[in-house]
């Protein structure tokens, strides 16, 4: 009788198991075809089948949680999926990848605690190493731990090259991100970022030039530069610094000058009445040094050379070159909570010249000008200038030697699309030569435009200097010089630029013989800006 | 199940007694379906025969099952016309369906043909064709795209230059250049388009939802999916690649029992999908608007299945409804041709509505999840005035290449005081917007 329950129990057991098989056979089928809905179905059937049971199998109760597991987070039904795994673990049924899917459950289901625990199982394991050590750097990132996700970031680049290689430039950029996230509310943290974030973005960014992620590094990188531009490369009043901090311009002019004017030391004008082509080779170069976020020094140089290609003497005396080194500071400051700068500028220039018309370039002049200034927001719609300009002038003729003092006012008025600048300036000059003193007044006004139909940029200009020689009056009279000019701008690519100008000159004095002319140059100028 | 076709056979050809070839029987009918016989209408009955050259109408929530004399089963769905071209027995048959949906079993024994290579039957589309040689598919139209779904065997489909083709050669010769689909696979043949994307694998739970809605049921509750709001697995910087875990436990034993390919490499290995040229190879895992064959990409957010090669959806993507039919996120609509329309909430509070681009089906970093094009399109107040035209390089391609990332090239169309979308579509008041989905 024994021998025959034995029989029927084996025989059951026997069915049992083959009916067992056959159902994990059908959703072994089910799932490997993607049908997840039928999987769990059919995982609830043999779930319910072990648990009638009455010594559940706590090793099929487990494979059938963990499947149930898996197959869940695939439907993105993670609470499920995270009840069977727990269910799962709680058999003691723990494959080696078990903590990484319950993770990913949990990171879905934002239970960040929980889900950063089953990761670091997952690395203790060795199972997806590096996405693990991602996860709980990102998870510590964004629960607020930066220090504990920098550690897990940079645990990543200890990895074995290869297992390390698919996170890595993602973990580069999350502690580049990191670096951002502690340094941006500091006072000087454009300096930290220049010298730490984008760094670290660019190492990130070098490890994949061409990835999927490069593009957000690139844009991360980017949207740095131009905050920082405008926000953190501030002085202390608010003013932005100037990027990049050199300007440099070299230009070349051709052009048509219809009346040469000899006039090297500013006392008096001799009419060549001729005309010329003309070349004139522009140099100029300066950087600005920002010492702390109140000050700047900038050191300059300029030279200009002229060649008139009519060789006969009245022309060619004309021909010169000057160099003009200058050192120019501002102290910044506020005035009316809006940003100012005192500025304090030296300038010297000295003038070689074909002054005995030999075609050799001889001392013509030298000056040394010192200008006192402030820049200042007052009217609310664009800056004004004013400076107190002192220059010393010494001439080759010692009679021409002058002494100037003068009072500048600049006004910038911008508009949406157009600039207007105006200029006034009033210059006492003393000459050596006393009969040669005089008092001006200088007017100028020039409109910028903006690009006209996208095309070119055009401005006007129109100067007005009237000069009262107050030793001299009784010959020359009030003299009042007219000068409108023109320029058209098209700037091509980065870093070229070509200008047409047209500049009239009329002067009128009273002295016609002497003092009076008329001219107009004509110019094509291609300027290039490193 | 051979005395039945016997059966079957007996009766359907004792009809040809009076001067037509019966070819199937009505077994099943639910709602209002029409049969029209040389230009006269009927209403079809359950047990009905239906001949050569009819054409059967479904109405709305209407559905017909039908038997054809060699076991073939044919269920015709919803708002629905198709006409029995061709289906004598001796040679291939051939199927137009002019409008809607056709889920159809045809039985590997149809015609006794051999050659696997053979196409048994042929459906055709306003512009598609389709050689069936294998079971289980289904095949949809609104009039001018076409897609297919494959449960079981293997079909072949393709453009179709000439409607009025009904020779078998000639339909053979078509599908043989078009391309071969696999079980699980998808394919659409979309207007103006000069080729049917390659086949992809389709969104796991649509295909199964699908699968199992073979009377058309319509049912728009939520599928067995989870939460269409829960986050993504994967943390930002990393794609759905790299978290993709394959169960180190179910991986040896949940293997395919069947090569589904017969030894071919399936089109749909590649899971991320391409571009190239004419050629669209859509993400694994993405879902098709029935309805209107347009093919929604996973998405941002999405993982890689790597048990199923597909990807699974990330938020925001839309979900699968109990029918197997595609629900778009909210505020977001499809139309029966193909439009996809956003409505948003602009900054004085007027609610749009705008159309925008189909988005590049492949899997990308830089995509805009469909449910935050509303979003994109709100925080981007340029693209709702918008100076100078759509480009030629988006007007001329239906999947520009783009990212949302020239807001100046968007065409724009305010319709203020329309509360949804439907409205909206219905008050033909809207016009397009481009937003530029940028694969990367």
């Amino acid at each position: 009788m024994k021998l025959v329950a034995w029989m029927l129990l084996l025989s059951v057991s026997a069915f049992t198991h083959a009916q067992e098989d056959a159902q994990f056979q059908k959703v072994t089928e089910y799932f490997s075809q993607g049908k997840y809905n039928a999987t769990v179905e059919e995982l609830n059937t043999i779930e319910a089948q072990e648990k009638a049971k009455p010594t559940p199998n706590s090793a099929v109760l487990g494979l059938t949680a963990y499947w149930k597991g898996i197959t869940h987070s695939r439907l993105r039904n993670f609470p499920e999926a995270i009840a069977n795994f727990d269910k799962s673990l709680g058999y003691n049924y723990v494959p080696v990848d078990i903590h990484y899917e319950y993770g990913q459950s949990l990171f879905a289901a934002e239970k960040m605690t929980e889900a950063r625990i089953q990761f670091t199982e997952s690395v203790k394991k060795k199972h997806k190493r590096a996405v693990s050590l991602y996860y709980i750097g990102f998870i510590s990132k964004e629960m607020g731990d930066k220090k504990k996700a920098f550690t897990f970031f940079k645990a990543i680049d200890k990895l074995d090259p290869e297992e390390a290689q698919e996170v890595q430039q993602a973990s580069q950029m999350q502690i580049g991100d990191i670096y951002l996230e502690q340094l941006d509310n500091q006072a000087d943290s454009f300096k930290a970022v220049e010298k730490y974030v984008i760094p670290q973005y660019q190492k990130a960014l070098g490890l994949g030039p061409e990835s999927a992620l490069a593009p957000q590094i690139k844009e991360k990188i980017a949207a740095l530069q131009r905050k920082y531009d405008l926000i953190l490369f501030k002085l202390r009043n608010g003013r932005p610094t100037l990027v990049p901090p050199y300007f440099i311009r070299a230009s070349q002019e051709i052009g048509y000058d219809t009346n040469v004017i000899f006039a090297p030391a500013e006392t008096s004008v001799s009419e060549a009445k001729q005309g010329s082509g003309y070349s004139r080779t522009d140099f100029i170069g300066r950087y600005t040094f920002y010492l702390k976020d109140f000050m700047s020094l900038a050191p300059e140089l300029r030279f200009n050379n002229t060649y008139y290609f009519r060789r006969i003497p009245e022309i060619h005396r004309n021909d010169n070159y000057l160099i003009a080194p200058a050192l120019r500071s501002s102290y910044e400051h506020s005035f009316h909570n809006k940003p100012a700068s005192l500025l304090l500028d030296y300038e010297f220039n000295q003038a070689q010249r074909d002054v005995n018309a030999r075609q050799e370039l001889e001392f013509s002049s030298r000056s040394h000008t010192v200008m006192l200034g402030e820049r200042f927001n007052y009217f609310g719609f664009g800056e004004t200038i004013l400076r107190l300009r002192h220059r010393v002038f010494e001439s080759y003729i010692s009679t021409a030697d002058a002494k100037s003092t003068s009072l500048v006012l600049e006004q910038i008025k911008s508009f949406r699309v157009n600039t207007l600048l105006f200029y006034l300036s009033y210059d006492r000059t003393r000459v050596e030569s006393e009969v040669f003193d005089s008092d001006s007044l200088t007017l100028r006004s020039d409109l910028i435009m903006g690009r006209y139909r996208d095309w070119f940029t055009p401005s006007f200009g129109l100067a007005l200097i009237s000069t009262d020689p107050i030793n001299d009056r009784e010959n020359r009279g009030r003299e009042l010089l007219i000068n409108p000019n023109l320029r058209l701008s098209k700037t091509i690519g980065r870093s070229w630029r070509g200008n047409f100008r047209y500049d009239y000159q009329k002067n009128i004095s009273k002295d016609e013989a002497n003092f009076a002319f008329t001219k107009s140059t004509y110019g094509f100028e291609l300027e290039y800006l490193f | 199940m051979h005395l039945l076709s016997l059966l079957l056979f007996t009766l359907g050809m004792s009809q040809t007694v009076f001067g037509q070839t019966n070819v199937a029987v009505v077994k099943l009918l639910r709602g209002d379906v029409d049969l029209v016989t040389k230009g006269k209408t009927s209403k079809l009955k359950a047990d009905d025969w239906v001949s050569n050259g009819a054409v059967i109408k479904t109405a709305e929530k209407s559905f017909v099952k039908l038997v054809f004399v060699d076991k073939s089963q044919m269920n015709v769905g919803p708002n629905s016309e198709m006409k029995i071209e061709k289906f004598t027995g001796k040679d291939s048959g051939v199927i137009d369906l002019v409008k809607g949906k056709i889920r159809s079993q045809v039985t590997k024994d149809y015609l006794q043909i051999k050659d696997k290579d053979k196409s048994k039957l042929f459906i055709k589309t306003n512009n598609a064709v389709m050689g069936i040689r294998g079971t289980d598919f289904m095949i949809s139209t609104n009039g001018a795209s076409t897609s297919v779904v494959l449960f079981e065997g293997e079909v072949v489909f393709n453009k179709l230059e000439n409607r009025s083709e009904t020779r078998t050669a000639n339909l053979e010769d078509m599908v043989d250049k078009g391309v071969r689909m696999f079980p699980g696979e998808f394919s659409v043949m979309e207007v103006n388009r000069p080729q049917p994307t390659i086949p992809s694998l389709l969104n796991i739970q649509q295909r199964e939802s699908l699968e199992k809605n073979d009377s058309f049921e319509s049912d728009r509750a939520p599928g067995n999916a989870g939460k269409e709001d829960s986050k993504s697995v994967v943390p930002d910087g990393l794609t759905g690649k790299i978290v993709s875990s394959s169960s180190e436990v179910l991986k040896n034993d949940a293997k395919a029992p069947t090569d589904p390919s017969n030894g071919q490499v399936p089109a749909s290995q590649d899971p991320d999908g391409y571009v190239k040229g004419d050629a669209v190879k859509p993400a694994n895992g993405s879902f098709v608007h029935i309805d209107s064959g347009v093919i929604i990409p996973p998405g941002p957010g999405s993982v890689l299945d790597s048990n199923t090669n597909t990807y699974i959806p990330g938020q925001s993507s839309g979900r699968v409804a109990s029918d197997g039919s595609y629900v778009p996120p909210k505020n977001v609509e499809i139309t029966f041709d193909g439009k996809i329309m956003i409505a948003v909430t602009d900054t004085k509070g007027n609610t749009i509505v705008q159309e925008v681009e189909r988005p590049v089906p492949v899997v990308s970093v830089g995509n805009v999840p469909l449910a935050s094009v509303g979003t994109v399109i709100r925080d981007n107040p340029g693209m709702l005035n918008p100076k100078g035209p759509v480009t030629n390089d988006i007007l001329n391609s239906n999947y520009a290449p783009s990212g949302l990332n020239d807001l100046s090239n968007q065409q724009r169309n305010v319709s203020g005081g329309i509360n949804t979308v439907n409205d909206a579509v219905n008050s033909n008041t809207h016009t397009k917007t481009t937003i530029i989905i940028q694969p990367r």
